[in-house]
C-alpha cells in the first residue's frame, strides 16, 4: 500500500468520527477514482452503520451505508480501469 | 516503437470482479454482524470515544476564540440584550418553579406520583452525522439504561433508546423521518405526529378543529410530556384537512446534554 493511500485511509477514518457522513463519502468516492481497488470504502460504510445506525423497519441490522458503499464500489471500480486506459 | 493498448478479451470478467469482491466483503461483514454484533460495536465505540472527546475540546476552543474577530460594539450590544432577556427569563423561571412544586405536591397528595427517575447523559454524536437521525449518549447497560427508556431535554421528550451497549446507547429521535407518535395538540385533540427530521413534525387534522400557532403539543405520558410547539398551519380551500407543522423549541444539532427517563 502506498503512503498516499495510507494517509488517505487515516484521514477518511478520522472523518467518520468527526464529520457528517456525506463528507466521508465524498472523499471516499474521490479516492475510488484515484486508487485501484479501494476496498476501504466498505470499511467506512460499515463503520458508519455500526456507529450511528439502528435497525429500520424490517431490516434487523443497519445497512444503509454498507449498501451505499457497495453500490459506489460496483459502479466506480470498472470506471477506474476505463479511465486509466483511456 | 512500443504500443500500449487495452486488451480486448475478458470483457465479462472485467465487470464481475467488483461484484464478486463486494459479495465476499459483505458476507464477511454479515458474519461479524450476526455472530458477534456487540463485540464489534463495543470495540468501535472504545476507539471512537477519545476522538469524540478531542473533537469536543477543539470545537470548544474554536468557539471561544472566534468572537475575538467579530465587531466589539456588536458584541457589547448583544451582551446587553442577552442580559436583559436573561433577567426576564429568570423571573419567569422562578414563577414556573413555584407552580411546578405546587403541581408535584398536589400529585403527591392525590397519590399520583409518576415514579420516574432522570439520569443526565452527555451527547457524544449529534443527529446530523447520519441519515438515521440518532443520538449516541455516554450511558449504557452498566448505568441501568434499557431499550424503550425516553430521552428528554428539559420538559421536552425528544426520543427513545433503541440500542444499548455496556457504556453507550443509541437513541432514535421522535422527529426522525417515518417515526409516528400519538400526541395531544392544544385542548386535548389526539393526533399522529409524523417525524420529518431535524426536530420537525407534521400532524393531519380535520379542518374544523381550531389550532393556533404556539399551541403546545404533548405526549400522553405523566412526565415529561411536552413534545413541541405549533409553528405553522397549512390548509387549502379544497382539502378537508389541515396540516399542523410543529417543532421542538430548540436546535436539535446543538444539544450537548440530555436526560434519560427511567420507567
Amino acid at each position: 500500500m502506498s503512503k498516499k493511500r495510507a494517509v488517505a485511509d487515516i484521514l477518511i477514518l478520522l472523518s467518520v468520527f468527526i464529520f457528517p457522513w456525506w463528507v466521508t463519502f465524498i472523499v471516499a468516492t474521490i479516492c475510488l477514482f484515484i486508487f485501484k481497488n479501494f476496498y476501504e470504502i466498505f470499511v467506512f460504510g460499515i463503520l458508519i452503520d455500526i456507529l450511528y445506525g439502528i435497525p429500520i423497519r424490517r431490516l434487523p441490522i443497519p445497512v444503509f451505508y454498507t449498501l451505499l458503499a457497495t453500490i459506489e464500489y460496483i459502479v466506480v471500480a470498472p470506471l477506474y480501469l476505463k479511465l486509466k486506459f483511456n | 516503437m512500443k504500443m500500449n493498448y487495452r486488451l480486448q478479451n475478458n470483457k465479462a470478467s472485467f465487470l464481475s470482479k467488483p461484484i464478486v469482491t463486494s459479495i465476499v466483503i459483505l458476507v464477511i461483514a454479515g458474519f461479524f454482524y450476526f455472530f458477534m454484533p456487540n463485540f464489534i460495536s463495543e470495540t468501535v465505540y472504545k476507539f471512537a470515544r477519545p476522538i469524540w472527546n478531542v473533537k469536543e475540546y477543539v470545537m470548544y476552543k474554536v468557539t471561544n476564540f472566534w468572537p475575538l474577530f467579530t465587531d466589539k460594539e456588536k458584541l457589547i450590544a448583544d451582551n446587553l440584550k442577552l442580559k436583559s432577556d436573561l433577567e426576564y427569563a429568570q423571573t419567569d423561571l422562578s414563577i414556573l418553579e413555584y407552580y411546578r412544586k405546587e403541581n408535584e405536591d398536589l400529585k403527591k397528595t392525590l397519590g399520583r406520583t409518576d415514579g420516574t427517575k432522570r439520569i443526565p447523559a452527555t451527547v457524544l454524536t449529534k443527529p446530523n452525522f447520519s441519515v438515521y437521525d440518532t443520538l449516541v449518549i455516554d450511558l449504557g447497560e452498566n448505568n441501568g439504561i434499557k431499550k424503550g427508556d425516553l430521552v428528554a431535554v428539559g420538559d421536552f421528550v425528544i426520543g427513545e433508546i433503541r440500542e444499548t451497549y455496556s457504556n453507550y446507547s443509541k437513541a432514535v429521535l421522535f422527529s426522525s423521518p417515518g417515526e409516528i407518535n400519538r400526541v395531544i395538540i392544544a385542548d386535548g385533540i389526539s393526533a399522529d405526529a409524523i417525524g420529518r427530521g431535524g426536530g420537525n413534525f407534521v400532524a393531519k387534522l380535520p379542518k374544523e378543529i381550531s389550532v393556533n400557532i404556539d399551541d403546545l403539543v404533548q405526549m400522553n405520558s405523566p412526565s415529561p410530556k411536552a413534545f413541541g410547539k405549533v409553528e405553522s398551519i397549512e390548509l387549502t380551500e379544497t382539502s378537508s384537512f389541515q396540516f399542523i407543522l410543529f417543532k421542538l423549541p430548540f436546535n436539535m444539532y446543538q444539544i450537548n446534554k440530555v436526560e434519560v427517563i427511567k420507567n
